[in-house]
Formats: C-alpha cells, structure tokens, sequence
C-alpha cells in the first residue's frame, strides 16, 4: 500500500515537471509577424527600482505590444530587469547579453569604444550629500566642509570630533560609508578622496537605507546619503555643503555641487522598434516624474 | 514477478536518480566556484590572501582575507558557545520538567522561533543590541564583534534547543521512570544520566549550529560594522559571508575583485565541509560507543 503510495506521489512529480516543460515552449499563433520575445535591463541598483516602477507601469498599461503601436505583433509584453551593478550594466550591453544596460556613473571612453555603436540616455542626477545627526553641533559652529576635512575624516586622520573642529566634543567620529565596489563609494572616492584611501575602520552599510538609519541613530556619525533619501528624512539627517556648494536640486543640475553621479540607459548599436518605444516611455513626462518621486534629480 | 516488484524496482531507480541528480548539483556548485576563482587564484595576487590587508580596488591591490577569515571563526565559535549551555537548559526543561500542553505550546513556539528569517533578528539585534552597546558609553559606534556574537547567539538558541529536546526525551523515556522509581533527583538524573548519555548527540547539534553560524550572513552584516580589520571583541569585524554578499553586486564581472570573492566563498565551502566530516566522524564514534 505504502509503496503504491510513494509510486503515485512520484509519478505526479513526475508530472508537474512534465508541465513546467511544456510552459516553456513559445506560443505559436501562426502569424508571420517577427517575434520580439524578451527585453533584459541589467545593470546598477540605483537605477534599477526606477525603472522597475516604470516597467510595471507599461506592462500593466499595455499588455500586450500591439496595444503600444497597431503595427507591433499581439504578442505579451515581456521585460526582465536584472541588477548586477553599473558594472554589470556596462558589460552586459557591450556584450548585448541585454538590450539596455543601465549605470549609475559616467562610462568611460575605454568602455565607450568597445560598443559598436554607443548612445546614452540620460534619466536624471543622483547626488551624495555628506549628512550628519540632528544632535551633532558641527551645524551651528560651521556650514559644512571643504574636500581636505572630509578626506582627513574619511581616511581616519581626524577621529575625533574635536580635530575637525575645536568647538564640538571630544568623541570619535563614527565614518559610515557603503561597500568599496558599488557605485556611490565610487563616486565619492573620485570627486572626494581621490587618491587617498579610505579607512579600514568605518562601517560599511549593506544599503543605502541602512547607512541612513545609522546617520538617524548615530549622534556622532557621519557618512555620504544618497539625495532622495535625504529628502525622504528631512530633519531627521543634516545635509552639509561641501566646499560652500549646498546640495541643492539647482546646484545639482548645474553641476556646481560636484559629488554626484548621472543615471543613464545604455544601448549598444540600433534598437528595434520595441526597444525606441520602450524608451521613449521611460524619458517621457511620466519617467521624469518617477525619477523625481524616487527621490533623484530628473533630466528634464 | 508481480506488479509490487515492479513498482519497487521502478522507485528505486527513481530515487537513485534524484540521489544522484543532488550530488551532482553539489559538484557542480563546487566546480563553479572553483572555476570563477581559478584566474584569480593564478594571478599571482594570491600570496596576498593571508594577509591583512583588503583593498581590491587600488592601484596596488591586495587581497588579505584573514580579516574575513579570522572574524568568521571568532563569531562562530563564540556565538555557538554561548548558545549551547542555555540551549541545554532549556532543552532539558522542556523534556523534563513540563508535560502536555504547555509542552507542546513551548516546543511549537520553539520551532517558530527557529524559522524567523535572519535579517529579522539582524534588525532586532540593530536597535537592540547595538543601540545598548552604544548608550553604555563603551563605544562610539555599537557595530562590533560583541554585538554579533549576541545576535548569533539568540539566533541559534532555538535552532540547538530543539534538536536537544528530541534526545533528551528518548533518554527520558527509557529511563525517566526508573529513576524516578529510584527517587533519583531531577537535577542528578540531567547531570548523571541525560547530558553523559547524549553526549554524542550534544557533540554533533553543536557543530551543526557552529556550520549554521559560520555561514550566517544577513543578520551579522547588519550589526557587525563590516570593517575589513583583525577581529577584537569590542572592535567592529567583517565576516566571510558578509563580504562576498556586501561587494558581489558592485565587483565588476570578471575582475579580480569578483573573482577574488569567490575565493571566498571556496574558503567557507572548505570550512563548512571539514565541519561535516567532523559530524560524521562523531556520528559514527558514538555508534561505535554505544554497542
């Protein structure tokens, strides 16, 4: 009895594999039309969560393609957006292991050549903005920062908070950035440290969430916050300028406040008629809007 | 033959297949990782690992994991020695002391405890621990070694007393009603009879967990500070797990830093696997004991 049991249970397995199978195979309706099958995005996680919104939006507006133009195939509209990092966005579209890739950092000219035909697509500005806690005084004694204190606080020549400024207490500096290979540290080593290297010492946030909460949390930290997420904390974090540039949507734009970054969608040679559609969609109005929701600077 | 020889040789082959089907898999991981580390492994940056000194991304980089690998075993076996006497007592309270419902309430509530996903006791452990470690004054940030091995600690908690139970109450029910007959005390009964009796079983729960902990990413990531330093007790610290989960989605594809992460990871799988030999070697000393 037992083993007709187990028979019958394996069987059924046996089955439900049999029927992913099938799932798999390509509904063919017959038509003649070109098949447009899957759209990939890969690439940095900053921009992923925008596009994800946007996609989703698409998806759920028009269903299926010929809804978005009456000369596309009635076929089921399928995009897959895969993280990876900016790194991976860039190698991905030199690759073409994706129709677009999507990085959070100026790619540079090296990278550019190795695209057959390379265009960039701009979505907006993401910034960093060096924010500390609501109870650290250094705002009443001082503006903000010029490059030289931020390196020396970064690189764990200043400790305490009396070396940056004799006025505050002496308790030691709590650096908190994000991990060494992801994009904001990268822009921050650039345009800040340059060739200075960070300390070893400092906490490294697994999110830019987290490295806001330890900001909230933290009297006497200190670390590089993403400027949407600022805005989303406002008075719970303090924004300070550096080098007497407030971290301003305007002087964002003007690239006056130089510690930010642009957020592009990368494509390697010509797009299909799908992919300019798509597109288009994501630096329309509505894509802006997005951005702006999201808490970056838009484009537009 | 009859039908029921049939259905038998065609489930063993089935289940042949599946055992096989789960081995390969775990080759295959094995192979993978191996195979993304080798050029790194070739580079001649590998003499670096021992060292303590990780910056993968400068001009001249270096690869010292022995912050990573230091801090993994620290946590690991500090946080399991923590556990282990409480999850004793409380194993041996709920198989001894406390009978129907209120046994069955604490045993479920036991299992639930152990299913919670890690990055929830990693929050908890975020504004509880770290919080209290930051208010006594001690440091100025709570993220630290100290922090994690608490969290870890309470993580395991459930995960080793639940395991114990089901030895004890063997234990107990072969002997429980002799000693009783015998008017042997509950505590002589545990410390005599019980914990000398499943010592094996103790043994092997033990280094179970000690693998648990070891691989342990989410909810040490978030209280231990992530600083790629030697390990000190109220120093922050970097775990292996931690690091290749922290900085795999920034490694560009293919450099050395992505590929020197998997290097890491063959460092754990290594870990991990002599600990399993470990269980089966004691599995198989207590067999042999018990005869």
């Amino acid at each position: 009895m037992k083993r007709i049991l187990i028979l019958i249970i394996v069987a059924s397995m046996l089955l439900v594999f049999v029927g992913c199978a099938d799932d798999n195979t390509p509904a063919d309706d017959g038509s003649g039309v070109q098949e447009v099958g899957e759209i990939i995005l890969t690439g940095s996680s900053t921009l992923a969560p925008v596009v994800t919104q946007l996609i989703a939006e698409f998806m759920e507006t028009n269903v299926t393609w010929d809804k978005v133009d009456s000369t596309f195939p009635a076929e089921e509209i399928n995009i897959v957006i895969n993280g990876g990092g900016s790194g991976a966005g860039i190698s991905s579209s030199i690759e073409k292991t994706a129709n677009f890739g999507m990085a959070s950092k100026n790619v540079s000219e090296e990278e550019q050549a190795k695209f057959e035909g390379y265009s960039q697509y701009k979505l907006g500005t993401d910034a960093l903005t060096i924010a500390v806690n609501p109870s650290n005084k250094i705002y009443e004694s001082q503006d903000g920062f010029t490059s030289e204190e931020l390196q020396k606080i970064f690189s764990g020549e200043y400790l305490y908070w009396d070396d940056v400024n004799s006025e505050l207490p002496h308790s030691e500096i709590v650096v908190v950035t994000r991990d060494i290979g992801g994009g904001a540290h990268e822009v921050f080593q650039k345009k800040i440290m340059g060739e200075i290297e960070v300390s070893l010492n400092v906490i490294q946030a697994p999110s830019m969430g987290a490295l806001v909460a330890k900001i909230i949390d933290n009297e006497n930290a200190i670390g590089y916050a993403s400027f949407g997420v600022v805005n989303q904390n406002e008075a719970k974090i303090i924004p300070m300028s550096v080098d007497g540039v407030d971290p301003t949507q305007e002087n964002i734009i003007s690239g006056d406040y130089k510690i930010s970054r642009p957020l592009l969608v990368l494509k390697n040679g010509e797009m299909s008629p799908q992919e300019k559609a798509l597109l288009d969609f994501l630096i329309s109005d509505r894509g802006m809007q997005v951005v702006s929701e999201l808490g970056f600077v838009p484009e537009n | 033959m009859n039908i029921y020889d049939y259905a038998d040789k065609i489930a063993h082959r089935i289940s042949r297949i599946v055992v096989l089907t789960t081995f390969l898999i775990l080759v295959l991981i094995f192979l993978f990782i191996l195979n993304e580390s080798l050029s790194f492994l070739g580079s001649g940056f590998s003499d670096t690992i021992l060292s303590v000194s990780w910056r993968p991304l400068s001009k001249n980089p270096s690869f010292g994991m022995l912050p990573m690998i230091l801090g993994t075993l620290y946590i690991g076996f500090f946080a399991t020695l923590l556990a282990l006497p409480v999850s004793l007592g409380c194993a041996s309270f709920i198989s001894c002391q406390v009978r129907g419902r209120l046994k069955y309430l604490m045993l479920s509530m036991m299992d639930m405890l152990a299913g919670i996903p890690s990055v929830v006791y990693g929050l908890l452990g975020f504004y509880t621990v770290v919080k209290m470690l930051e208010s006594t004054g001690l440091m100025a940030a709570g993220e630290s070694i100290f922090a994690a091995i608490i969290t870890l600690s309470v993580m395991l908690i459930p995960y080793m007393a639940s395991s114990y139970v089901k030895a004890f109450e063997e234990v107990e029910l072969m002997y429980g009603f002799q000693t009783r007959a015998l008017g042997v005390s509950k505590w002589y009964s545990m410390t005599h009879l019980v914990i000398v009796h499943t010592k094996g079983h103790i043994l092997t729960g033990y280094m179970l967990a000690l693998s648990r902990a070891l691989g342990e990413t989410m909810a040490v990531m978030m209280v231990i500070g992530n600083s790629p330093i030697l390990p000190k007790l109220f120093g922050k610290g970097i775990t292996l797990s931690g690091l290749i989960a922290l900085e795999m989605s920034g490694a560009q594809l293919d450099s050395l830093h992505y590929q020197s992460l998997y290097t890491a990871g063959i460092i754990l799988l290594a870990f991990l696997l002599l600990i399993n030999l470990l269980i089966r070697k004691i599995e198989s000393w207590v067999k042999s004991n018990e005869i």
